[in-house]
């Protein structure tokens, strides 16, 4: 319905948090420090485009969000991966795989 | 299914659980990130910093803050609108399913409610679409509001008494020259002719001659070809004629090269120069061909020949009243130069539209008028069927409402049952309608005009759109408003009787009462209306009709030159056709009654002074007939006789008068001994001896008085009248029936002449069913009303008695047990029926003596208060009522009060 006819995913940002989540719920903080430990703080999310992107997926139906408790005791707004998500990751994944064995092959066998 | 269950169930919790708690968007995203940035803070408290330095730290990282929200908070708000349009859609789409599974349910329910709404609505949109396509859609030019027509209207202080008569060329030519407020007038002359040619047999036709500039005018170009040119449109220039399509199609087969090619019109040629547009008609249907009139100007056609008709369009920014008002004072000015004109006679001008639809537009309103009070009636039956239902359920409502779903909600459920119903009832109509409406053109195509085009376009969907909705509201928005207050609530288990139940028998009670009164007004106008045309139709024409065939027939001049020769081959053809068998007599005149209106006439009284010019002079119509006119049609002669059949060119010179023209001109003198003459301008033509008086016959239709009329002998016309008219209407009295006789007479006339044609064909009681087709269609749908109103009458009454009833099983089985006698349950039952209805039919009664002057303009020698009709049908809608009442009131004297008091 609406948007979700273009372009899926805006950037790697998107994909990264489909990923992210495909390891369970978690809410907005939780998504930056398991990106941010999975690669070895090589990959620091920008906090500013974080829940843009959150807020946006949500309203593409690739996640679906509800308050819960957290670990401080107070609430805390989690986000989960829909089925349409799911399959949005995957097939962005083999993109991203094209995409990068391509570019692959133009850099490194020009020599 | 067991394992969606759980997982279902959990949604639904959470989505309950969500609704009570909601958050806004911007609560949501600023408790978020408040928490986000808390759990910043202590990463950094963690590893030494201060709380300053970590707040710091924790918010840099996001940028600008406020940003971040607004965006975040922007999304948010999107997403719930458009949860909420879905939800509501949702919602929707739930209570159409809620709705008709509940009529599958209860579909005796559905089905009685449908189908009364679908009468209800169907009769509207019936109408409605008849009053569309005949009222209120636009003529077929365009422009076509700015077209009027000119007519010529006496008073009866001229000596006449006519709306609308042609006007003559000098009129027409002044008020051309005159007139600001009219950018074009031009003139026609509709007739009949007779077309020959090898195209086929000879057809007689619609023919219009076409004043100069009559189609720039209407401003319809011709689809093939073209219209006249001016050199075609003045005296005397070649004849040329433009085709209608449909007689296009007939007779030249839609030849595209039909331009060049010759038609014959009165055996005249003339050159086809185009063909109109589909759908194009000119001043009526009947009309196909269009030739010029080619009226000269300097001709010395006087002021009071009056033969022409006209058609004018406003000129731009003129309205039709200040078109009037400028007439006023030209012929004003008129009256000042040409004296003659004075008395009671003057131009007048008349919306097209208006002219060609004439006194159609009052029946078809009052019809309208009727079928809204039968949709009101429908209305009221299924208002009823509704509330009996809603109190069925007002345990399931009461439910629901406990169990938290809102007010609101359900009200809003209760009227989508009610749409759907509306929906499904309008559908029905639709279907009610397109059937009828074509019924009635297939039937009687002639008893509206521009019937032909009445169809279920847009404007009737639209119609029926707002109709169905008019009737939702009505009848479904009193359930849900009592749900959405309340009234409904707590009834879980109670029983006793409170404040609602006692003001929904007083709304059903009025229910009675409305369906009594809204009947019996439709009641009395059926029956007026319809006693009206009974007196109608047995009016007496003054003819004997039994076995009367007649048909027309023109001797072209082309032809048949000289006036000795149209006498004398008249005179052989009623000869040849009183041999025939089955033909008892056989003879011919100019008019038969309820024909064509004779020409109206001047004439003379011999031994009485000349009146002075601006003096009513005598006038009456003139019939031209063949010997035996009287003795075949059955016109009784009251005093004096018929002619002999004698009379001839050298005399002796005879005319017979009709009762009207004696009482008008001969009071208290003996016409018999007195003579008239045509003899205008002193040409010398004879004065001719008034023999006998007619009986009166009907000429303008049966509901109008006689007009006076002069018989004069065919053979003798051209002397003493001025012409022999060639154009006779030959009536023959048959033994046989009219299929048998027909094919003789026809080959008798192709035997005479091989391109004559037989036209208008038909017996006399067909020429009266046709002229009474009007207030016949008028008369049998009203009838058809009145049944249908109080057939929904009797059975809703029955419903709703029949509800009470039930509703009170409990307390009647109580009486019962207390020892009331079957007698008093009954009556006490059928007084619930029947004294409200007797209210109703008061009430209604009154009505219609307040509104009786709207009905007096309908009715034919029947009073619009007539007391018969208004006491019968009262009383047999009373009767209605009380059997109505009475089944429900003996089930109700069968209620055995054991069951009665055990009921739940």
């Amino acid at each position: 319905m609406g948007r979700s006819d273009a372009p899926l995913l805006y950037g790697t940002l998107e994909t990264l948090i489909l990923r992210t989540l495909e390891e369970g719920p978690r809410h907005g903080y939780g998504v930056a420090r398991w990106l941010e430990t999975a690669t070895d703080e090589r990959i620091r999310v920008d906090e500013s485009s974080l829940y843009p992107a959150l807020y946006r997926l949500e309203e593409k139906g690739l996640l679906e969000s509800e308050w819960g408790t957290s670990e401080l005791e107070r609430r805390a707004k989690f986000y989960s991966l829909t089925r349409k998500g799911r399959d949005e990751l995957a097939r962005a994944t083999r993109e991203w795989a094209e995409f990068s064995e391509a570019v692959s092959r133009l850099l490194l066998d020009d020599a | 299914m067991k394992r969606r269950v759980v997982p279902t169930l959990v949604r639904l919790a959470k989505r309950v659980r969500a609704h009570v708690f909601k958050e806004t968007p911007a609560e949501e995203i600023a408790e978020e990130l408040d928490f986000h940035i808390e759990m910043r803070i202590r990463e950094h408290l963690r590893r030494g910093r201060t709380i300053g330095e970590a707040r710091a730290l924790a918010e840099a990282r996001f940028g600008d803050i406020e940003r971040v929200k607004a965006v975040c908070r922007r999304i948010g708000e999107r997403r719930e609108r458009t949860m909420t349009r879905r939800a509501w859609w949702r919602d929707v789409r739930d209570d159409v399913g809620f709705a008709l599974r509940q009529m599958r349910r209860r579909p005796g329910f559905a089905m009685v409610a449908v189908a009364t709404l679908g009468i209800g609505i169907g009769a509207n949109t019936g109408v409605f679409s008849v009053v569309n396509g005949v009222l209120l859609r636009p003529l077929p030019y365009p422009g076509s509001d700015e077209l009027v027509a000119v007519w010529t209207r006496y008073l009866p202080s001229s000596g006449l008494d006519i709306p609308e008569f042609p006007i003559s060329p000098p009129e027409l030519r002044d008020y051309r020259e005159q007139s600001t407020t009219m950018e074009r007038v031009a003139p026609y002359i509709p007739t009949t002719r007779t077309i020959t040619g090898e195209q086929g047999d000879p057809e007689r036709l619609g023919v219009a001659y076409v004043g100069r500039g009559m189609f720039d005018l209407l401003g319809v170009p011709a689809t093939v070809g073209r219209t006249f040119a001016p050199e075609e449109e003045v005296p005397n220039a070649p004849a040329v004629a433009v085709l209608s399509h449909r007689l296009w199609e007939r007779r030249f087969g839609a030849d595209p090269g039909v331009v060049g090619r010759t038609v014959e019109v009165n055996r005249r040629p003339a050159e086809i120069v185009g063909v109109m547009p589909e759908g194009f008609i000119f001043p009526d249907a009947e009309v196909e061909i269009w030739l010029p009139l080619g009226l000269d100007p300097a001709s010395g056609a006087g002021r009071a020949a009056h033969f022409l008709r006209a058609v004018g369009r406003l000129a731009p920014g003129a309205t039709l009243d200040e078109a009037r008002s400028e007439l006023e004072t030209i012929t004003a000015a008129w009256y000042e130069e040409w004296e003659h004109h004075a008395m009671g006679h003057f131009v007048i001008l008349e919306g097209l539209r208006a002219d060609v639809v004439g006194e159609t537009a009052d029946v078809l309103w009052l019809l309208l008028g009727a079928v809204a009070l039968v949709l009101l009636l429908a209305c009221v039956n299924v208002a009823n069927l509704i509330l009996a239902r809603t109190e069925e359920r007002e345990r399931e409502v009461s439910v629901r409402v406990a169990l938290g779903a809102g007010r609101g909600r359900i009200a809003r459920q209760l009227v989508t049952e009610s749409v759907v119903l509306a929906a499904a009832g309008a559908g029905l109509g639709l279907a009610i309608a397109a059937w009828g409406t074509r019924a009635l053109v297939a039937i009687d195509p002639d008893a509206i005009p521009r019937l032909d085009a009445v169809a279920v376009d847009e404007t009737v969907l639209l119609f029926t759109a707002a109709v169905a909705g008019v009737a939702v509201v009505l009848f479904g928005i009193a359930p849900a408003i009592q749900v959405a207050s309340g009234s409904l609530a707590g009834r879980i288990g109670s029983r006793g009787r409170s404040t609602g139940t006692v003001r929904r028998s007083r709304l059903r009670r009025g229910f009675v009462i409305a369906e009594a009164g809204l009947s019996v007004v439709v009641l009395v106008a059926a029956g007026l209306v319809g006693r009206s045309f009974v007196r109608l139709e047995r009016e007496d024409v003054g003819v004997d009709t039994r076995g009367l065939l007649s048909f027309e027939l023109t001797l072209p001049s082309a032809s048949y030159p000289s006036d000795d020769e149209v006498v004398a081959v008249y005179g052989r053809l009623l000869e040849h056709l009183r041999g025939l068998p089955g033909v008892e007599r056989a003879s011919a005149a100019t008019d038969i009654p309820l024909g064509e209106t004779p020409s109206q006439n001047d004439f003379y009284i011999d031994g009485r002074p000349k009146p002075p010019p601006g003096v009513p002079a005598w006038n009456a119509g003139v019939v031209v007939v063949r010997p035996e006119w009287f003795e075949t049609m059955g016109i009784p002669v009251v005093r004096g006789r018929a002619f002999t059949g004698s009379e001839g060119p050298e005399g002796p010179y005879a005319a017979l008068i009709n009762e009207a023209a004696a009482a008008r001109y001969w009071r208290g003198e003996d016409p018999l001994e007195s003579r008239i003459n045509y003899d205008f301008g002193d040409r010398g033509r004879p004065s001719l001896d008034i023999v006998g008086i007619a009986g009166d016959t009907k000429v303008d239709g049966l509901a109008a008085d006689a007009r006076p009329l002069v018989y004069l002998p065919h053979r003798q016309a051209a002397t003493t009248w001025g012409g022999t008219p060639r154009s006779l209407t030959i009536s023959l009295r048959v033994a046989l029936p009219p299929a048998a006789v027909l094919p003789s007479v026809r080959a008798t006339v192709r035997e005479l002449d091989p391109k004559l044609a037989v036209a208008n064909v038909g017996t006399m009681d067909e020429h009266i069913a046709d002229s009474l087709a009007r207030e016949r269609l008028a008369a049998t749908l009203l009838g058809a009303f009145g049944a249908i109103a109080l057939l929904l009458a009797v059975v809703g009454i029955y419903g709703i008695v029949s509800y009470s009833v039930a509703r009170r099983t409990r307390e009647i089985g109580i009486r019962i047990a207390l020892g009331a006698e079957p007698g008093r349950v009954r009556r006490m039952v059928i007084g619930e029926g029947a004294a409200p209805a007797v209210m109703g039919i008061v009430a209604g009664l009154g009505a219609t003596l307040a509104g009786s002057s709207i009905l007096e303009g309908f009715l034919f020698e029947v009073s619009a208060t007539d007391p018969a009709i208004l006491g019968a049908l009262g009383a047999l809608l009373a009767s209605a009522a009380v059997v109505a009442s009475w089944i429900p009131a003996r089930r109700a004297t069968r209620i055995s009060p054991t069951e009665a008091l055990a009921e739940e």
